[in-house]
């Protein structure tokens, strides 16, 4: 089943034109990931999705049309997971991970904090702690935990491993095996590190300059020649 | 004298934290907070005198009135124009002089020192006369600010405050609706005024030039105490009430000038002020 579904969307900054007809769909259950340079529209893309920016197109989601607000949208389950944390720097790792449940009404709630606190045990060691006090890439795994607070149906994921050490880059590679294993949940990531998003995702899509320009499986694309040379390297 | 200080700090305690609040939160220096000062004070001339209700009914519909008025600024005025910074700054200051003059159309603008004290009489304790209403002027304040920080520290809404005037994008990916939290705090920020307007004008009298007053007051103290920090705010109206106290014991003339001295001298020094965080 179609989880969403995104269909000609055009974004503009003033007359700059940010994204061209970007379409493209996530399965339920899938893992996918968007790749492309820095500036290709990746972070655009997410930020129109979320509601963050105002865009031309249609986007469905489970089947229905996408909220407009960004509040509408959370609540509808699908979590944003932005570039750049966007954490609340001056409140706990507690609070942090439980604003992420904001919009719940749920008993659950407590539950997935246990749950976020197995994915990542760091952060139940550091709860009192201001999140700004934390290193990069606690920080990072304070995001991660926010957003799976807010029980996603689909998580969009910025940019997670951007600037973090290798270490914490494969810790973080490993959390997200196991969110996805464990819950089946449907991810969608953005990414400028190609290795990346093809060791974790079925689907892929290259944007470039604000296009999508080739789509596939991650075993097709592996062994398309051009994304090979600009991207994989090898 | 030092009690005298502490207290009338108190005060000056709620003025700057409504203003400092409407800063973090909204992102907007709001020019017509003394106006709401000022307007509760007359909202409850009207309603005790005039309308010859109860002290305290005439207090409670003060508050309320600012209350609700406060965040119909926010959603008829400011929210239209939000984005665009020096246009609501322009707004607001129009508005205090708006309110002004409203104020002076209805009551002229003749000082008024017709609202009594919540309650008669007073103490000597060393040698300073200290009149019962100042006493309870300053434990309100202390308790309003008490429940303010507790209600910002352990309820959902009051975390999504915080949170929003911290990260704005970030609250919004959690799902907070900016557009109603900022109406609370809009709300927030006027009952605060309005309840140091009783007060003040209940010692002093009021007159409705007088919110100039209180606007350079809230100013002076969240840019001493650093812009945004509710902390700073507290610690600078303990600062600033102290020093207009002392000064006019000394030199009554030069009450509203102890606090710009200090201002002058913490910002040459810190220029993010006490609290402030350094902008990154």
């Amino acid at each position: 089943m179609k989880l969403l579904e995104v269909n000609g969307l055009d974004v503009f900054y003033g007359k700059a034109q940010a994204l061209r007809g970007v379409s493209f769909t996530v399965q339920e259950g899938e893992f996918a990931s968007v790749i492309g340079s820095n500036g290709a529209g990746k972070t655009t893309l997410f930020n129109a999705i979320s509601g963050l920016l105002p865009y031309q197109g249609e986007i469905g989601f489970a089947g229905q049309k996408l909220p407009s607000k960004p509040h509408e949208i959370v609540q509808s389950g699908l979590i944003h997971c932005p570039e750049g944390r966007s954490l609340f720097a001056y409140l706990s790792v507690l609070d942090n991970l439980q604003l992420g449940a904001y919009r719940r009404k749920d008993r659950e709630i407590e539950r997935d904090l246990r749950v976020v606190f197995e994915l990542f045990p760091r952060l139940e060691e550091r709860e009192r702690q201001l999140v700004h006090t934390l290193s990069g890439g606690e920080q990072q795994m304070v995001a991660i935990g926010r957003a799976l607070m807010g029980r996603p149906r689909l998580l969009l994921l910025d940019e997670p491993t951007l600037g973090l050490a290798p270490i914490v880059r494969s810790h973080i590679s490993q959390a997200l095996d196991a969110i996805q294993e464990r819950y089946r949940m449907t991810i969608l990531l953005a990414e400028q590190n190609a290795d990346f998003a093809f060791k974790h995702s079925k689907r892929i899509y290259l944007l470039e300059t604000g296009q999508i320009v080739r789509e596939g499986t991650a075993e097709e694309l592996k062994r398309d020649d051009y994304i090979r040379q600009a991207y994989l390297g090898s | 004298m030092l009690i005298l200080g502490f207290l009338i700090s108190s005060l000056y305690a709620l003025v700057a934290v409504g203003f400092t609040m409407i800063f973090g939160v909204a992102g907007v220096l709001n020019l017509a907070h003394g106006a709401f000062v000022m307007v509760g004070a007359y909202l409850a001339i009207w309603a005790f005198v005039i309308l010859k209700w109860s002290l305290p009914v005439a207090f409670a519909f003060a508050i309320l009135g600012v209350a609700v008025i406060a965040p119909l600024v926010y959603r008829v005025l400011i929210r239209p124009i939000e984005n665009r910074t020096v246009t609501v700054f322009l707004a607001t200051l129009l508005l205090a002089v708006l309110l002004e003059q409203v104020i002076i159309l209805f009551f002229s603008a003749k000082p008024r020192t017709d609202l009594p004290p919540f309650i008669q009489g007073g103490f000597v304790l060393w040698g300073t006369s200290i009149p019962y209403n100042r006493l309870l002027a300053g434990v309100v304040a202390l308790v309003v600010i008490g429940l303010l920080w507790a209600f910002v520290t352990r309820t959902k809404t009051g975390k999504a405050i915080l949170a929003l005037s911290m990260d704005r994008r970030g609250a919004a990916l959690v799902g907070i609706a900016s557009h109603r939290i900022t109406l609370w705090v809009w709300a927030i920020s006027g009952a605060l005024a309005a309840i140091a307007g009783l007060f003040i004008t209940s010692f002093l009298g009021i007159q409705p030039f007088e919110e100039r007053v209180s606007l350079v007051i809230a100013f002076s103290t969240v840019v001493l105490g650093g812009l945004g920090s509710i902390p700073g705010s507290l610690w600078a109206a303990f600062i600033i009430g102290y020093a207009e106290t002392i000064a006019q014991a000394f030199a009554p003339e030069a009450r509203g000038l102890a606090s710009l001295v200090i201002l002058l001298i913490v910002l040459t020094i810190r220029p993010q002020g006490l609290f402030g965080r350094a902008a990154t």
